[in-house]
Formats: structure tokens, sequence, C-alpha cells
């Protein structure tokens, strides 16, 4: 299905009007109530209003402030609304970073047009967040505070004074930047980290996406539809749901993010990192998981690294009956999620109907790949390692 | 003494494994429990919809008409609407009716991100004798609550909200154009308002409704259309939620039907599965009269409620009175599935009779053509007909029923 842009203005980060906040906020501790609220966002926004006659407007910064929607608006009505996760780091150089933006982007730009909103430019949206950030850095991610990061949420939502299934005549981009707890750094006294996640496969009444659906892009009509069965699966004590999909129960992905399995390839013996294909459309393209892939491709599929095995890469179909056999006959070594707001997190076991399977190695321990991929990211990140997937945002001195 | 189910889910709930749950407050730690059903008592504690607080501001600058003849669908609006906030901790709170104004969201609103939201389209008519009526509002209520509770947004006593919708409209009485075929399309919505990026149950939703009147669907006549058999998008799925009013419905449908546009159809023919099963057309219930090859009756056919197709009012309307008063003419009606090869062979054979859609925008909506595996599926029409008798007839009979020319159940005087 091809794009909708008119012949009208481009987005165009070139330019900006800008607005200085004269109220700026305090920055939360971390840990802090308002940083766990999820929503106490930075000094400013960016918005960039989209007209069907005048195509994308001069991308504005302002103070961070409520939107003035129209009841009408078909973003309240007809869920035409799609957004990106990621995340700005302040590197242990005192620099500030955006992973690979362009490939939040690049999606952000094709689920908009799936959800029948404008399409852009794909790298001009990394600019909007730079500006940001460029403005907001300082303050809300200190250079004392190297190795922390703040959430950012790029949106697209369909806008309007007339009601229709249609178009939107109106568009708003908005991109906000918000602190987010970081779990990792929050261990309490005297508790006892879990080794990974649980994850409740899904029940075949309750499916996430389908072929010739929507479930590639990151519209909002795949998350609230989502929560039901993810709330029934937490209030049971787990932490995500493991969406499978079709008669020979395909493993998808968990939640909001993908899910990766390391284990002996039943008929090689050979040790692979298996995860869903992209081809089916069925799940998202998550860039922690394109950059999990290539990471092992690029490092860890020819030579040892330390103590760990060479793996060899499979995007391929796998369902829940192959993890299963693989767990009974002990040939599973590790199993973990990618996503930008859970980084990269073990799974500790999954249940199946009524059948609990660990998907940890068979001492019980995570065998330490996902711990040496994330090492590898956080380098990018943070700037220990140069890199081209990281960018550098200039700060205002 | 607590049960362990409740002890482990309160571990869950505290517990620091995923980001939105370690934020969670004592009120959203019982919306899991409202959503997901292990105890129910918090929830009852809350305050109800109460139509009696009802309070009303009106306007200081009344709109001027716009003349009926140049009404469109969702352009001009009335001068007021409804608006009634609910919160975790409170319940409903008292419902207002306000000059019709912009909405005032914080950019983490979970309605922007996560499409926490559904609605409603109902009409409100006038009858010969000045009255205003509604058409089967339960219905609608009855839905709402169903798709809000669907997409964890909270339910409410539908007989309050179709008090607070007659008390509305009859502020707003002076727009509804007093002539057949005009009425007030009326459009409840729920929306979550928490500010929040991290997904969970809403712990705020505002419930608001806005009307705007409207002339006939077709002005000058029936006009029949043609349908595209879209085979390679989805509307909905088995375990998905195709047969709720939820807004995630909508947004992905627009580029299909801006393809079938390009084509120069004006609807998808919502096909599913190997099957090819004949669902939805687009945002419309269908309904196919054939002639029976098997049995040798004829027989009003429309796909059954499996989860995948929307309980529309004019659906359960249309199948109503089908039975009561087609049914004893000899006519068969089926809530079964039908594939579209064997609506194509029906026309082949020249068993197709006719084909409509259902919906409130239109009633009916009569279907000249289906263009199904590079051919154009004859849907029975004669050149010169724009409507097939059954079309026709179901029409008459719910226009009656709404403007109040006949009395009936469905009919609700305001």
């Amino acid at each position: 299905m091809g794009s909708l842009a008119p012949n009208v203005a481009e987005l165009d980060a070139s330019s900006f009007k800008i607005t200085r906040s004269t109220n700026l906020r305090d920055v939360p501790l971390p840990g802090s109530p308002e940083e766990l609220s999820h929503s106490y966002c930075t000094d400013h926004m960016v918005t960039v209003r989209w007209t069907v006659n005048n195509g994308w407007e001069t991308p504005e910064i302002k103070p961070y402030q409520n939107l003035s929607i129209p009841p009408t608006a078909s973003c309240l009505h007809y869920a035409t609304e799609c957004f990106e996760g990621m995340k700005v780091y302040r590197g242990y150089d005192g620099k500030l970073r955006l992973f690979r933006p362009d490939l939040n982007g690049e999606r952000l730009n094709t689920s908009s047009q799936r959800s029948s909103l404008p399409g852009f430019k794909f790298d001009e949206m990394k600019k909007l967040v730079a500006k940001l950030m460029q403005i907001d850095g300082a303050r809300w991610l200190p250079k004392e505070r190297p190795g922390s990061f703040l959430y950012i949420r790029p949106t697209v939502i369909g806008n309007g004074p007339h009601l229709g299934v249609q178009v939107p005549k109106e568009a708003l981009l908005f991109i906000i930047a918000v602190p987010w707890p970081d779990f990792t750094k929050m261990k309490k006294e005297g508790e006892t980290i879990s080794k990974g996640l649980k994850l409740f496969a899904s029940n075949p009444d309750s499916i996430r996406a389908w072929p010739g659906g929507f479930g590639w892009a990151k519209l909002g009509a795949n998350y609230g539809p989502s929560l039901q069965s993810h709330g029934k699966a937490q209030a049971m004590g787990f932490d995500q749901i493991l969406w499978l999909f079709g008669e020979d129960r395909q493993v998808t992905e968990a939640g909001a993010s993908n899910f990766f399995i390391i284990w002996h390839n039943a008929d090689t013996g050979r040790l692979e990192l298996v995860t869903a294909p992209l081809d089916s459309q069925l799940i998202l393209p998550g860039v922690t998981r394109r950059s999990v892939l290539e990471l092992v491709r690029d490092r860890l599929s020819e030579q040892f690294v330390g103590k760990l095995t060479p793996l060899q890469v499979a995007e391929r179909t796998l369902t829940i009956s192959e993890i299963e056999k693989a767990a009974e006959e002990g040939r599973i070594v590790e199993s973990f999620v990618s996503g930008t707001a859970y980084f990269i997190t073990p799974v500790a076991m999954i249940r199946n109907n009524d059948k609990d399977i660990s998907t940890m190695g068979k001492d019980g321990e995570p065998a330490g790949y996902a711990a040496q991929i994330k090492s590898w990211l956080e380098a990018i990140m943070y700037g220990k390692e140069e890199h081209d997937w990281a960018y550098l945002v200039e700060e205002e001195q | 003494m607590k049960s362990l189910q409740q002890l482990t889910r309160r571990k869950a709930l505290t517990g620091l494994a995923t980001p939105r749950l370690a934020s969670q407050t004592f009120a959203s730690q019982r919306l899991w429990q409202r959503n997901f059903g292990v105890t129910a008592s918090a929830a009852s504690q809350l305050a109800a919809l109460d139509a009696s607080k009802l309070s009303i501001t009106k306007t200081t600058t009344p709109k001027e008409l716009t003349p009926p003849k140049d009404l469109v669908f969702g352009k001009t609006f009335t001068d007021h609407m409804l608006t009634v906030e609910w919160t975790a901790t409170d319940g409903w709170h008292s419902p207002q009716i306000v000059p019709y104004q912009n909405l005032s969201l914080d950019p983490s609103t979970c309605v922007f991100h996560y499409a926490f939201e559904c609605f409603e389209g109902m009409k409100a008519y006038k009858d010969k004798n000045g009255g205003t009526r509604l058409f089967r509002p339960n219905k609608n209520m009855e839905r709402l609550n169903k798709s809000s509770a669907r997409i964890a947004l909270p339910t409410f006593d539908g007989e309050a909200l179709t008090k607070l919708i007659g008390e509305f409209v009859k502020v707003d009485d002076r727009f509804i154009p007093d002539a057949r075929g005009y009425s007030l399309y009326l459009r409840p919505t729920m929306i979550g308002t928490q500010k929040t990026l991290g997904v969970g149950p809403p712990g705020s939703a505002l419930l608001f409704v806005i009307a705007s009147p409207v002339g006939p669907y077709y002005p000058t006549g029936f006009k029949a259309i043609s349908l595209e058999a879209t085979d390679y998008a989805v509307r909905a799925w088995p375990g998905g939620v195709g047969d709720k009013k939820l807004g995630a419905n909508y947004a992905p449908c627009i580029l299909p039907q801006l393809e079938a546009a390009s084509r120069g159809f004006q609807q998808n023919l919502w096909l599913f599965g190997e099957e090819e099963y004949v669902t939805e057309v687009g945002t419309m219930n269908l309904f196919i009269a054939i002639k029976n090859k098997e049995t040798g009756k004829n027989e009003l056919i429309t796909a059954p409620l499996d989860g995948t197709i929307l309980e529309g009012v004019t659906r359960d309307s249309v199948l109503a009175l089908a039975r009561e008063r087609l049914a004893p003419k000899g006519w068969e009606i089926s809530e079964r599935k039908i594939r579209m090869s064997d609506v194509a062979q029906a026309a082949e054979e020249g068993r197709l009779i006719e084909v409509f859609g259902a919906g409130t925008a239109a009633i009916v909506s009569p279907v000249r053509s289906i263009s199904y595996r590079g051919k154009l599926v004859d849907c029975g029409l004669k050149k010169d007909e724009e409507a097939g008798e059954i079309a026709l007839q179901m029409k008459n009979w719910i226009e009656g029923i709404q403007y109040g020319d006949e009395a009936h159940e469905w009919s609700y005087e305001i």
C-alpha cells in the first residue's frame, strides 16, 4: 500500500520556532514518584502541525503544555495514531547520544502511513529529537550522571474539526521526553532479584496480530486491545504475555518486546540464536532486535567471546512445542527479550497452558549471552565504544 | 483470610519486574481487579453514573443553523456537548452539559498512544408531532459498555446515559431538522485520560457526547455502490477485537479503503480466511439475499456474531424485522457463514437476489456489484434500479419506527 503524501511541504527540521520555558521544572530524582509516573516530562516539547492543504508546518519547540484537541479529532475516535520509543543517553565521556535514530524515523514514517497519517522524510525526525535534547539535555541528563537516559516518545496523531472514517485532514507530530525508571539500578535492600522474566503464553482466544493486519507497525491500535490479556497474566504473577499465533502455536513476540532463544538445534546439534521472522508481518521490527541480530552475526558467529561458544543466527518460525521439547531434552542455553523499554532482559520461564517451561540453561543460570550483548550495546550507547550506530547530540553551552 | 491468589497478585503488583507495575498506586491495583475480575467488590464502592447530578452551562454564543440542504455528515456540530469524567478513586463524577469546546489533554495522555478509546453512533429523530426520539438506545449503551470493558475503560449505567443524552438533545433541540431523512447524529465516545506512557489500565477516563445534524445519506434517492472483495488486508480476526466498537478497528481500514477507491470501488468487502468468508462491508454489516440451491427457498443471509463481526444495531433490527415480516412470506433468515465463491456462483446461476450493507448512517446501502478475482459479480439489481426490494422495504420499516410513524418498542421518546 503506497504513500498518501500529497505534493505539499515536506517535514523540514532545518529551522525551528522556539519559545523557551520561563518556568523550569524540578528534575525528579531517580526512583521518585514523579519518575515512576512515566509522565513527568522535560521542560519543552516538539510539535509539528500538518494539514492536507499545506503539508508540514515549521517545527516548534515550546514549553511542555497540554494539547488543545477538538472533540472530533480523528485520533480520539478512530485511533489514527502511532508512536516510537527511543532513548537519549548521557555518555561516560559527557556527551549525549541517540541510538540508531533513523531506524525509529523510518518506522514512524511507515506506521504513520499505515494509519492513514502523513509520511515524512525519515531522517528529519532525529533532528527534531536532537533539537529538543540540545535544549533540555543539560538539565535533565546532567553530565554528573553519566550512564543515565531519558525516554523519548515521538507520536503522530490524526486531528481535525470534522468527524468521519477517512484520511485525517490535520495531523500533529509531537515529541516529548520523560525520565524513565531504570529498574536495574533500583534493587532494594534484601530483595532477591529474579533471574529473569516469567512469560505467560497466550491462549487461542486472544491473538495480538494477524497476517494482513498491522502487527508489524507501531500503531496505538496494537496496544490498548492487548492490555486485557496482559492484565490477566500480571494478575497471576507473570511479567509479560508471550503472544502465540496459529494452530501450530508459533511464538511471535513477548508483550511489547521481541523474543529470543538460544538452544542446540535438534537436528544439527549446533548452537543457534532463534527469533521470529519479520516476513510474516506479525511482529514489530524492533530496533534492539535488529541490533542484537547484527551484533551476534558480526561478533559471535565465528569466534569465541570469553567462554561464550559461537552462535548461528536463525530468523525463523518457532513454536511453543519446539521450546517445550528443547527444554525436556536439556537443549536450551538461554532466552531473553529485547526492546527499548526492556532493553535486554533474560527470560526465566514460560507457562504454556498448565505447563511451566524453564528457559534457563541446565544449571538454572543464564549462560551470559544476553549480558554480553547488553554490554556491547551499552558501550555504543554510552560512548565507551565509537560506533556509527550512535548519533551525537550537540548541546547548548 | 487472604487467599493465595490475592497474595500472589499483590506480590506481582508490587514487584519490580516490569516498569509499569512498579508505579502502580493502590487505586490502579484496584483497576487491575476491576478489569481482570479476581474480586469485584472494590469497584462497586465507586460512584455510579448519576443523571440527577447533571449541571448545564449554556453557551453565550449560539451558532447559526446550517440550512438543512447544506448539511454534511460530521461537519457541523451543535452548541453544546455532554461530558462526564471518571476516576479510579471516585468513579463517575457529575455529568455536565457545556458549550462545545476543545479538550485540553496532556501529550502523555494514554488515548494518544495506546488507543484507549471506543465510541457509538446513534441518532435523534423528529416525529410528526414535534417530539424527539432515539432508536433502540439501550442497544448502543449495551455495546458501548462491552467495548469499554474490553479496552480497560470504565462501564456505566446505560439507562443513566440514555437519560443524559435525552437532556443533551433537548438543550440542542433546535438543531434537529424537522424533515424525513434528517436527524441529529450522536457520538458518545469514551477515552482514557490518564497521563502516563506506561501501558496499563487507565486510571481516569472521559465520556463525552457530541452531536451533528445530518441529512439523508442518499439525498437524491438510493445510489447503489460497488465493492472490492478484499483478501490482502484483514479488518478483524478470531481472538481480536473486531466485534467491539473500538477506535483500533477503524484507522487500519482507511488505507485499504483508499486502495479500493483508487480502483473505482466505494468500499471494501472484507473477506476472511482461506475460505474467503464474507464478513462486513466498509463499516457496515452485510446482507445477502439468494435463492438457496438446496431448499429452493429465498434466504436472507448475514455473517454470524462469531467475534469478528460488529454487533450492529441496524443488523439486529433488519434480522428481527425479517424474522417477523419476511419469514411468514416464505423467507429463510440465516445468520451463517457464506463464502465469496458461493455468492459468485449464486450470481452466475441467477440466484443472487440482492445485496446490501446495513448501518446507522444509511440504514441500508444497496450493492450493485462486487469485484472478485478479476471479475465483477453482479448483485441482482436491474440497470435502472438503485435498490432491491428487501433493502427498500427494510429502510421504510426502520424509518417508520425511527420517525414514530409506527408505534414500536424500539422507539424511545425523549
